[in-house]
């Protein structure tokens, strides 16, 4: 099966098989304080609620800047509604922390392209570093396939140089040959960064999917030289999750991949995890969670 | 042809699941009946009961008090219910030497029954209404402290691992506990007990292992609010204790100083109510009287 030129062929046992060896990889001592190192610093520090006020962003900024009084780095970015750009913009002041904003009509998508245009124009204007879109998972499974990336290159266009994180929701899209469809879909319309999911809906990142995904982006790149971001998002809880997906993003795009440039990690509860092994590595002595500021 | 009986290999109890240890070790123990396999736990395996045991702080110490004693009394009549079982774990112990297994079985059932009586009650005993020069009450009333790390009596197989663990139970903390090796097989029977009586997954998690080895996490392990060690002092050398002392000291555990008894106090006299107020913490609240 092609699209576009593109082989959607995904052989789901053999990816299994691989995705089961990957996450079986034993990450120990100094090595694990470097990937954890590394996935601190890949981080979108994420609230996505809507309760969240200025109070709680105030908060998540302090966090994203200063995760722990031993001084560990700060994370890549955090991510918002448009609505509190502005003041995670004024709590960032002076940092190397991106604002991340979620648009046109996250996390469902279901609004008209109008509002998906000023929803994105609105967070520019406000000042995101970065835009994380969600694509219409309804017309693509229509097989509404122009009216998707249409939509993409769109926002693209708007955005200019900001990075643009184009959200598949593989967890809607069905199955594994959609989602590597929808990854070149994405792609080639212009994203900077594929995302799994919105972290809204239960069926979030798994290794299947993200398997599909990052080889999607190895062959983009084989074929057009072009380097294409990897988020994984949603239920990342735990540091080992995580160190599971950076051996999986090494293994197979290698490690020039391994930098906040081309891999995110969209999550909140994920930080007060790495953050607790990386101090079990320092001081021997197994966590406790209260000890730990909270991660919204 | 004669028959080839199944042989039983005492896993550790996690979860309210039986579970080889992580690590795949085990630890082989000589008994009257022959040579059985224990699971020797890792840290990791205690790193998990204890990740195991956060969330079901808050169920079992959201039950009501009624409904913790009545499993508790649940668990006596499964002891009841399974006393050959019982039985044969402690007949085959080589080196029960004070008091006879009879005994023992029946001191630990009936002290079980005594904690189950204990759960709606202490708080009575515990709490107060305190005294105040002012239009308003306080009150002061137990609640739990939360995971207690249990290092079995090493003196008693039955009788005195109950009394630990039931200690813990009623006023409704969550244990992780460290079997004495040589009487793990009683220990992985009565996690059986504990299995089938509606005591919530990860309320109870029963490691069985090495103690030089898994000690110092006891100790040192931030998420474990107190340690029940009865015995602390009879096996380390100074050394070891003062490293453990030092590793309880960075979350400010709670060691309550519990009477050390022989064997046969421990068949003799259960823990009160004030040995149940070591392993609670006490909260006082403010209500005004009236308006002024």
């Amino acid at each position: 099966m092609k699209w576009e030129g593109w082989s959607l062929s995904v052989d789901r046992t053999a990816i299994e098989a691989r995705a089961v060896e990957l996450s079986k990889r034993s990450i120990k001592k100094a090595s694990k304080v470097e990937a954890l190192t590394h996935i601190l610093q890949m981080i979108d520090l994420t609230t996505l609620e809507g309760a969240d006020t200025q109070g709680v962003i105030k908060a998540l900024c302090h966090k994203a800047m200063h995760p722990h009084q031993r001084g560990y780095p700060s994370v890549a970015a955090v991510c918002v509604y448009p609505n509190l750009i502005a003041d995670a913009k004024a709590y960032l002041n002076g940092s190397t922390v991106h604002v991340a904003s979620v648009a046109t009509g996250f996390p469902s998508g279901q609004v008209p392209m109008s509002a998906k245009i000023q929803d994105t124009e609105a967070a520019l204007r406000a000042g995101a570093d970065e835009i994380d879109m969600v694509i219409s998972r309804g017309e693509f499974l229509k097989g509404n396939l122009e009216f998707v990336s249409d939509e993409i290159k769109a926002i693209k266009k708007i955005c200019g140089d900001v990075h643009l994180k184009v959200i598949l929701e593989t967890g809607e899209i069905g199955s594994l040959e959609m989602i590597r469809q929808a990854s070149f879909l994405a792609m080639t319309a212009g994203a900077d960064f594929i995302k799994t999911s919105t972290g809204k809906i239960s069926s979030a990142a798994n290794f299947l999917s993200v398997m599909v995904m990052i080889e999607a982006i190895r062959d983009y790149h084989l074929a057009t030289g072009k380097k294409i971001g990897f988020k994984p998002a949603g239920g990342i809880k735990r540091a080992k999750q995580a160190i599971q997906y950076l051996v999986m993003v090494n293994e197979i795009l290698g490690s020039e991949w391994l930098t906040p440039e081309l891999l995110r990690f969209g999550a909140s509860s994920l930080m007060n995890d790495v953050l607790m092994q990386l101090e079990k590595e320092q001081s021997g002595q197994y966590q406790s969670a209260p000890y730990y500021s909270l991660a919204y | 042809m004669e028959r080839l009986a199944v042989q039983k290999t005492y896993k550790l109890f996690i979860n309210g699941q039986f579970t080889r240890s992580e690590s795949g070790r085990y630890i082989p123990l000589d008994t009257n009946q022959g040579t059985v396999n224990l699971c020797r736990a890792s840290r990791k395996d205690f790193r998990n009961a204890v990740q195991i045991a956060r969330p079901a702080l808050a169920t079992w110490s959201g039950y009501s008090a009624l409904l913790r004693g009545q499993i508790l009394y649940r668990i006596s009549e499964m002891m009841e219910a399974r006393r050959n079982d019982l039985m044969d774990r402690l007949t085959e112990l080589p080196d029960l030497k004070e008091s006879d297994p009879t005994k023992e079985l029946n001191a630990a059932i009936d002290h079980v029954l005594w904690y189950a009586g204990w759960t709606d009650k202490y708080a009575a005993l515990c709490g107060t209404v305190n005294p105040v020069t002012g239009p308003y009450f306080t009150f002061s009333y137990p609640e739990p402290m939360g995971i207690v790390g249990i290092v079995a009596p090493q003196n008693s197989p039955l009788c005195g691992l109950v009394n630990v663990l039931m200690l813990a139970m009623l006023s409704g903390n969550v244990s992780v506990v460290l079997a004495d090796q040589r009487f793990g097989a009683v220990a992985i029977t009565l996690s059986e007990i504990i299995a089938t009586s509606d005591v919530p997954p990860g309320v109870v998690n029963m490691l069985t292992g090495d103690r030089s080895e898994l000690l110092p996490h006891f100790y040192s392990h931030m998420d474990v609010n107190a340690i029940i060690h009865p015995d602390r002092y009879e096996e380390l050398s100074q050394e070891e204790i003062m490293n453990l002392f030092k590793a309880e000291g960075h979350n400010l555990k709670r060691c309550p100083q519990l009477a050390q008894k022989s064997e046969l106090e421990w068949q003799s006299e259960p823990y009160g109510p004030i040995d149940f107020s070591k392993l609670t913490e006490t909260k006082t609240v403010w209500h005004p009287a009236a308006m002024p």
